[in-house]
């Protein structure tokens, strides 16, 4: 989909426009440091971690942040939830590599930093707290909006009248496998194709509950916006999907 | 005229000896056992220096190994489900690349592909570019890149102005992985 952004830049008169294709999942992959927006370190669902000592940490610290001292983290490591969002940050740029460098080690796959560290958060006048630090780190899955649990999308696969199953991948994914109950339009059609598309599905309306599944979630979610956009009532599956014939297997 | 002629009964000689030369190339080549494979990359593997490639459509689709190596080209067109061309030898029984292309519809005109390990050395450098996030917003917040921008697919049109005014400016766009 980038490409497509790409080539628009080239439209607008770019003479230099690349691409990295791997995208970020390689990036991260390659165990390379991101950085969290300012809005997700203060509001997100997110295990914030502060790697300073203690005593740091109680007088003053990033709001609602985990105190996980740096030379404490090999033996607690294990007590954060492996799926959650973590955000790293101290005030000792080596330490913190070297924790995230953990993190992805052990598998964690959510991983970013604050930029700049405790100070950079100063800097831009992010929220503070102080006092007794937390240690013992609590994080629940939340839905993001517009997304659906796989609870409610296995709901719509049994009862059709639940939702519809919109499946966005390409027609090669498709033709390999594709969910029984599914409608499949590949999410490049979706700018064109769509009101001739919904028009073949019977009792289809715009309050109708639509939920788009993809191979991981990212294409499903870029179909929501565009389905919402155009007045429809979509939700998205953030979830890895493998399918061969009439099933798929679908794992979060 | 007699020079002329003879140069002509020259150029002949040499051009078939050329063309018969070149054909023996190209047999040679098949010999040695290089190949083209077109497909979908499944998955790859750095440890193992492994890649999926998923060829032929539906019933009739299979899954082929390819290892590849540091001489492999073109490795940054190796991302997951991406439609590549692979140039291939066979090595001890087994498939080796030599070469990676995309299948050329897939990009624009104007716009080449940048692998991820020469964007971390750009921005280590600290050279003059724009990086930017493609995604859905909510994506760009939880976690991005070194110094990119948030610029999402629909959103292009309407926040161009966020783009440097230099044209010849360096852009590189990145979203969540090929598709």
């Amino acid at each position: 989909m980038c490409l497509q952004s790409a080539g628009q830049a080239v439209l607008f008169g770019y003479e230099n426009v690349r691409v990295m294709l791997a995208g970020e999942p390689a990036w991260m992959e390659a165990k390379y440091p991101t950085y969290a927006g300012f809005g997700f370190v203060c509001q997100g669902n997110r295990v914030l971690i502060d790697l300073r000592s203690s005593m740091k940490s109680e007088k003053s610290r990033i709001t609602r942040s985990f105190s996980i001292p740096f030379a404490s983290l090999e033996n607690t490591i294990d007590t954060i939830p492996l799926k959650a969002s973590v955000v790293l940050y101290s005030d000792n740029e080596e330490e913190t590599i070297a924790a995230l460098q953990m993190f992805y080690d052990r598998g964690y796959k959510k991983l970013s930093l604050v930029e700049g560290g405790y100070s950079g958060w100063r800097r831009l006048g992010g929220k503070l707290d102080s006092g007794p630090v937390v240690t013992d780190v609590q994080w629940k899955k939340t839905l993001l909006e517009g997304e659906v649990g796989l609870k409610e999308f296995n709901a719509a696969l049994k009862d059709p009248t639940a939702a519809i199953i919109l499946d966005v991948r390409t027609n090669d994914e498709a033709i390999s496998g594709k969910l029984r109950q599914s409608y499949h339009i590949p999410l490049d059609d979706l700018c064109c194709r769509l009101d001739e598309f919904f028009a073949t599905i019977e009792n289809m309306s715009r309050e109708q509950k639509i939920y788009i599944h993809c191979t991981t979630g990212i294409r499903a979610e870029m179909a929501y916006y565009e389905l919402k956009y155009k007045g429809y009532n979509p939700y998205y599956l953030v979830a890895d999907v493998k399918c061969k014939g009439n099933e798929c297997e679908i794992e979060q | 005229m007699k020079k002329q002629l003879l140069g002509f009964v020259f150029l002949w000689f040499v051009l078939t000896l050329c063309m018969h030369g070149c054909a023996d190339i190209k047999s040679g080549q098949q010999v040695a056992g290089i190949d083209v494979y077109r497909g979908t990359v499944i998955a790859k593997s750095n440890k193992a220096k492994l890649l999926s490639l998923e060829i032929g459509n539906g019933d009739k689709s299979k899954i082929v190994p390819i290892r590849f190596d540091d001489q492999t080209k073109g490795l940054e067109y190796s991302a997951t489900r991406y439609k590549v061309i692979i140039r291939y030898e066979k090595r001890n029984g087994e498939n080796y690349a030599l070469s990676l292309k995309p299948e050329l519809s897939q990009i624009p005109s104007g716009v080449t592909v940048i692998s991820v390990d020469d964007v971390k050395v750009l921005i280590e450098k600290r050279e003059v570019f724009e990086l930017i996030d493609s995604r859905p917003a909510a994506r760009y917040s939880a976690s991005h890149l070194p110094g990119a921008i948030s610029i999402p697919v629909p959103q292009m049109k309407d926040l161009q102005g966020m783009l440097p005014e230099d044209k010849d400016t360096l852009l590189i766009f990145y979203c969540g992985g090929p598709v």
